[in-house]
């Protein structure tokens, strides 16, 4: 777990981060969401320990990023937004390259390289050089060369910025390959539709704070499984349709919509299956009944709305 | 040892083509002016191998060593080499001889073919060959180290696109280092250091060994720094001791109707060198403010080992330069021999005055920092070169010399007077920008 601690971090002018208390699961994709200049690279660069903070800790596993850096950065790997390749290498030499980085056993390099080239697809590049590889390849190259060593945590800034759809649907697959494999990742990223396909966890930023999450009053991640929006469209009386929605469960909660009302409701159908019964039987005329999964999106927003 | 660092560099930069090339134009410059000239072959062959050495090997190699630094900052792989597991040592060995690599080996053939012809040539020692195999392993180093503060300078903004020239800064400095190097000769061939008289080619092979070896340690050193070692001042602190004693030693040589007049400064030297550190370290180590704002916390704290640890380098050098300027006073006021100028009863305050506008200037690079200045470095750079250059001579040439104290510390009570005053006029300036700026509250509650 990447545990944060009361982390401030300030720049000449401002106070980028402020008391961030937040931990990182092991073996989740936690998605860290914010606009533009919320504080999210400078997050991520205290996190990893190429910046050292105003005031506040970080731990990896029970590792002190900022005392030992180095053995932090055995268990954690990190892609920046911008990242950079030799253009007149290889992918090959860059893989040894990056076996080498980690001080890797000689005897393990080979099967190193192949065990990664699988799992980037890069097999038929091999011996490319990475002038020659498109920028989806470049990034999972890279994303190679940070995985090599088979680090606990893989952290990436907007790693999916400028590519192509296929490209990005490439690299979700790798996201959710490399958490199968038992890896942690952390994700930052303003694009929430991106992160919709792999983030199981999600963590919001705005100015530097994070969002405070009521149920377990500490700053924390939000939780998006379980959840589904059902999007519910009727001929007669929208208010009438929402008394009957409030007297059937009080605790819903619900938003008026130019399609209809949505419900925030469990993702069980023979639960669902009972509300609609018992609208149907109240005589609202209902010609539309759709379970929407909660996006990601609405629960960004919605925590936003809770600060 | 991890050689990783060092293949890779090979990789990159050693050309299998320029090092055909080269060697082939060598020959041919061989073979075309032994076969036309008239004078001793060996003494041709020598010359020309020499050249060869300091072209290829010397000014190349420290313009690729330090393009190849200054690259991986401009193509953003320095990131992933900071979180590496590459070793400080290991990771300077392939900075510092895998980018050269072909300048190295084309080096080794020019220094064994000129060595082979000094063996047939008396007026050539091998001596000389390895004082500029020393010195251009100094000047390797040293443009390693300034690339690594480059990068240090640079991490957050890669455009480094206007700092290929830093190398030729530092030949330069290089070359002006060996002519004033000659003025401490006390006759034709001599040093005399500690009262010792030393041959000049044993002493100048001595002293340039150690400062490369001095260059080699900075870049271990900020190489640690950038590997995110956790790395004390110590070796900074070394140096300026080492300095100190160093040129301490020297003794200066004045020439008047053919005559010698062996002026031996003690500090002088020592202090001027300190001088010269303080503001190259200012210059050349990022300027972050809150890192000065944990070394006052720390101070506050009065947590002295944490104060050691965060105190910027130049603050360092300038201690030192206090210290020496106190005891160059001191030495002045007991030893009358020593003292400049007119006013005798008070110039052994001279070094304090010199120290006084030593500190003015630091504090106008602090203060065009503070103001974020664009490009604050070369603006206080600007400054210097109009303040203690243009300046003074225009208003010296065209007007009258009286006004030259004003620039630099030309008369103790003028001079100093004036350099009091320029230091309080600068600490209310930074007070007022800190006050009134834009620094955020935490630095200016600081």
């Amino acid at each position: 777990m990447i545990s944060v601690k009361n982390l401030s971090h300030d720049y000449y002018k401002y106070r980028a981060l402020q008391n961030i208390d937040v931990e990182f699961k092991k073996h989740a994709i936690t998605a860290l969401v914010g606009p533009n200049g919320a504080g999210k690279t400078t997050l991520i660069k205290c996190m990893v320990g190429l910046m050292k903070p105003t005031q506040g800790k970080v731990f990896i596993d029970d590792i002190n990023v900022y005392e030992q850096p180095r053995e932090a950065h055995r268990k954690l790997a990190y892609l920046p937004d911008f990242f950079g390749l030799y253009d007149n290498l290889t992918v090959k030499q860059h893989l040894q390259y990056a076996a080498g980085c980690h001080a890797m056993d000689a005897s393990l390099v080979d099967e190193a390289i192949q065990r990664t080239i699988d799992q980037i697809a890069l097999g038929d590049k091999l011996n490319e050089k990475a002038i020659a590889l498109s920028r989806g390849m470049r990034q999972r190259l890279a994303i190679g060369q940070a995985i090599i060593s088979r680090p606990d945590y893989l952290v990436l800034d907007e790693p999916a910025s400028g590519l192509d759809p296929e490209a990005r649907l490439s690299l979700s697959k790798l996201f959710l390959k490399l958490r199968d494999d038992g890896m942690s990742l952390i994700i930052s990223s303003h694009i929430l539709a991106e992160l919709e396909e792999y983030a199981t966890e999600l963590v919001v930023i705005r100015d530097g704070v994070l969002f405070e999450d009521k149920a377990s009053s500490r700053f924390d991640n939000v939780e998006v499984e379980n959840v589904v929006g059902l999007l519910i469209s009727c001929l007669d009386d929208t208010a009438g349709l929402i008394a009957s929605v409030k007297a059937y469960a009080p605790e819903l909660q619900l938003q008026e919509e130019r399609r209809g009302v949505r419900i925030w409701f469990s993702d069980d159908k023979d639960k669902q299956v009972a509300l609609l019964r018992y609208l149907v039987e109240k005589g609202h005329k209902i010609f539309h009944f759709e379970a929407m999964e909660k996006r990601m999106q609405d629960k960004y927003f919605e925590s936003i709305e809770n600060k | 040892m991890n050689l990783t660092e060092l293949k890779k560099n090979v990789w990159l930069y050693f050309s299998k083509a320029s090092f055909i090339g080269i060697v082939v134009v060598y020959f041919l410059a061989l073979f075309l002016t032994t076969s036309i000239s008239d004078e001793s072959t060996s003494g041709n062959i020598y010359a020309i191998s020499i050249g060869f050495f300091i072209v290829i090997t010397s000014i190349w190699g420290s313009f690729s060593l330090s393009n190849a630094l200054l690259s991986e900052l401009r193509n953003r792989t320095w990131v992933y080499q900071k979180m590496s597991a590459i070793s400080a040592l290991d990771m300077s060995f392939g900075k510092l001889f895998g980018p050269t690599a072909m300048h190295w080996l084309v080096g080794a053939i020019f220094l064994s073919i000129a060595t082979l012809a000094s063996f047939s040539s008396r007026d050539h020692s091998l001596l000389s060959l390895f004082h500029l195999f020393l010195g251009t392993l100094f000047l390797h180093a040293s443009s390693l180290v300034l690339s690594l503060l480059v990068v240090r300078q640079k991490q957050d903004s890669p455009d480094t696109t206007n700092l290929s020239g830093r190398p030729f800064l530092l030949i330069a400095f290089f070359l002006i280092l060996k002519a004033i190097a000659s003025s401490f000769k006390t006759d034709l061939n001599d040093f005399t250091w500690y009262g010792l008289a030393i041959n000049s080619d044993f002493f100048e092979t001595l002293s340039l060994l150690v400062f490369a070896i001095w260059a080699i340690l900075g870049v271990y050193r900020n190489m640690r720094e950038e590997l995110q070692y956790q790395n004390l001042p110590n070796y900074w602190v070394a140096f300026n001791v080492f300095v100190v004693f160093y040129f301490s030693g020297l003794v200066f040589k004045e020439v008047h109707d053919g005559v010698y007049t062996v002026f031996n400064g003690l500090f002088a030297f020592a202090f001027a060198m300190h001088v010269l550190l303080t503001v190259l370290t200012l210059f050349l180590e990022p300027i972050n403010f809150m890192d000065y704002l944990q070394f006052f916390k720390n101070w506050g704290k009065k947590s002295w080992e944490k104060i050691y640890a965060s105190m910027p380098l130049w603050v360092f050098s300038l201690a030192f330069s206090f210290v020496l300027c106190l005891v160059l006073s001191l030495q002045m006021l007991v030893d009358k021999s020593l003292n400049l100028g007119e006013e005798e009863s008070y110039s052994f305050l001279y070094p304090l005055v010199a120290f006084m506008f030593l500190l003015k200037s630091l504090l106008v690079n602090l203060y065009l920092h503070l103001k974020q200045t664009k490009k604050a470095n070369f603006v206080w750079f600007l400054y210097l070169a109009l303040w203690y250059g243009l300046l003074p001579a225009t208003i010296g040439g065209l007007f009258s010399a009286y006004g030259l104290f004003l620039f630099y510390p030309a008369n103790v009570i003028l001079s100093g007077s004036a350099s009091v005053f320029y230091v309080l006029f600068m600490l209310w300036l930074i007070r007022k920008e800190l006050k009134n700026g834009e620094a955020s509250e935490l630095i200016k509650s600081a």
